[in-house]
């Protein structure tokens, strides 16, 4: 997973937000690391919606033009949930010396030995 | 932001989010469009840049992911369409590029011509219904307009000293005979090719007749065109679009590359469309197997580029709505 698509997912992981809300969402919990356009976010928004990953959760009307709102589905929070074990695995890679379970037992065996 | 500023700043996004295919902007359009306004501070006449060329970016992705998901049979039939298209827009465009000199100079060089111009011009108007025919999928229209072009060219040949027999006939009338051959299997009332492909046989004859008028004025285009422009002059593989002035070739590269293979398959399908009808008129097949070997390997190429694209879209293209 991309780190635009996981921050775009991650943002909606509090509840549905709107176009605009997701960029600004976004941004912010990447520290302002992931700037998202508005092209680049609809293209997301199309891949994720084919993908299961996020759906249509309302639309309305805001000073005439449309708005609509997104929401995680039971897909998107699982798939979100396994990048981000997948990426904490690798980063305590780094961080304890180990690359998971397999790796700490391996560790283990040859400290005792 | 004051409403002069708004009215403005609405009326370029709506114009940048042309870069999306129609059917898509029928879905997406307002929601874009409503994000790209919260986007932009107030009191900019644009969008930000980066907005810009995300928006160019996602439109033209768009673009090539519905052009994708036509199908094989669809996308061969447009390549079809749009080679037959621009032949005859081609032989147009050399008609409608004499009609200009005249007009802008009774008296430029070819004294015959005023004789010509009537059927000159008829010819050229039924060409191009022929063309629109084909856009709105009315077989029998083509079939009609293509036959009256062939028709007009021939009685407007038939008026030259310089008439030599069939093979004058076959000049005259080759041309709109072919392309009718062509278009009228392919043509239908469902599945019409994309009005986004039009632009492709219309540019020469709009080219054509604007030089014709400027080289009547003594205005010589190549001679003030950019000079990259001018020394990518291919007129010899090129020829019946000379007067495109080689831009086209670069126009339908970039194309192919950023959204679409059908118009550069189906430029190569007319040169070779071309060089096998001029080779038949004119019977100088020797000087032109060479070219005829390069159109024919560049055809191939693109189908199979065509066909790998197809079946890859599930991977490459991102989904279409509309």
């Amino acid at each position: 997973m991309r780190e635009p698509t996981y921050f775009v997912l991650a943002a909606l992981l509090q509840g549905p937000l709107h176009g605009y809300a997701i960029m600004k969402r976004a941004g912010e919990l990447s520290g302002g690391r992931v700037r998202l356009a508005t092209g680049t976010l609809y293209t997301a928004l199309d891949r994720l919606t084919a993908e299961g990953h996020v759906q249509l959760v309302s639309e309305e009307r805001v000073g005439g033009r449309v708005r609509r709102t997104y929401g995680l589905t039971e897909g998107g929070s699982a798939a979100l949930r396994a990048e981000a074990v997948r990426m904490a695995e690798a980063a305590r890679l780094v961080t304890e010396g180990g690359a998971g379970p397999k790796a700490r037992t391996a560790t283990r065996k040859l400290r005792t030995t | 932001m004051s409403e002069p500023d708004v009215s403005l700043l609405a009326r370029r996004t709506r114009l940048l989010l042309r870069f999306y295919p129609k059917a898509y902007r029928a879905h997406r359009g307002e929601e874009i469009f409503g994000t790209l306004l919260e986007t932009t501070r107030p009191g900019r006449g644009w969008p930000p840049a980066r907005e810009v060329a995300s928006v160019i970016g996602g439109g033209l992705r768009a673009r090539r992911a519905a052009n994708l998901n036509q199908g094989l049979r669809a996308s061969l039939r447009h390549v079809g369409i749009l080679a037959a298209a621009m032949f005859m827009a081609g032989d147009t465009a050399l008609l409608l590029s004499q009609v200009g000199q005249h007009v802008a100079d009774p008296s430029y060089h070819n004294p015959s011509l005023p004789s010509q111009v009537p059927g000159l011009v008829l010819s050229s108007l039924l060409a191009v219904m022929a063309l629109a025919a084909t856009w709105c999928g009315r077989r029998w229209l083509v079939a009609a307009a293509a036959a009256a072009a062939a028709l007009a060219a021939v009685a407007c040949w038939s008026v030259l000293d310089e008439w030599q027999g069939n093979d004058t006939l076959l000049l005259a009338a080759g041309p709109a005979v072919l392309t009718l051959v062509v278009l009228l299997p392919l043509t239908k009332r469902a599945g019409r090719p994309p009005v986004s492909l039009l632009w492709l046989p219309c540019l020469p004859v709009a080219v054509s007749f604007l030089e014709g008028l400027a080289a009547g004025s003594g205005l010589n285009i190549n001679e003030v065109l950019p000079l990259p422009l001018r020394t990518f002059r291919l007129e010899v593989l090129f020829y019946p679009y000379y007067t495109y002035l080689s831009l086209v070739p670069v126009l339908v590269a970039v194309c192919w590359l950023v959204t679409d293979v059908r118009p550069l398959a189906a430029v190569t399908l007319m040169f070779l469309l071309e060089r096998v009808f001029y080779s038949a008129a004119l019977g100088n097949r020797g000087g032109i197997w060479t070219q005829m070997a390069i159109a024919a390997g560049l055809s191939l190429a693109l189908a199979g580029a065509l066909i790998w694209l197809l079946r890859h879209r599930a991977r490459t293209a991102p989904p279409t709505i509309g």
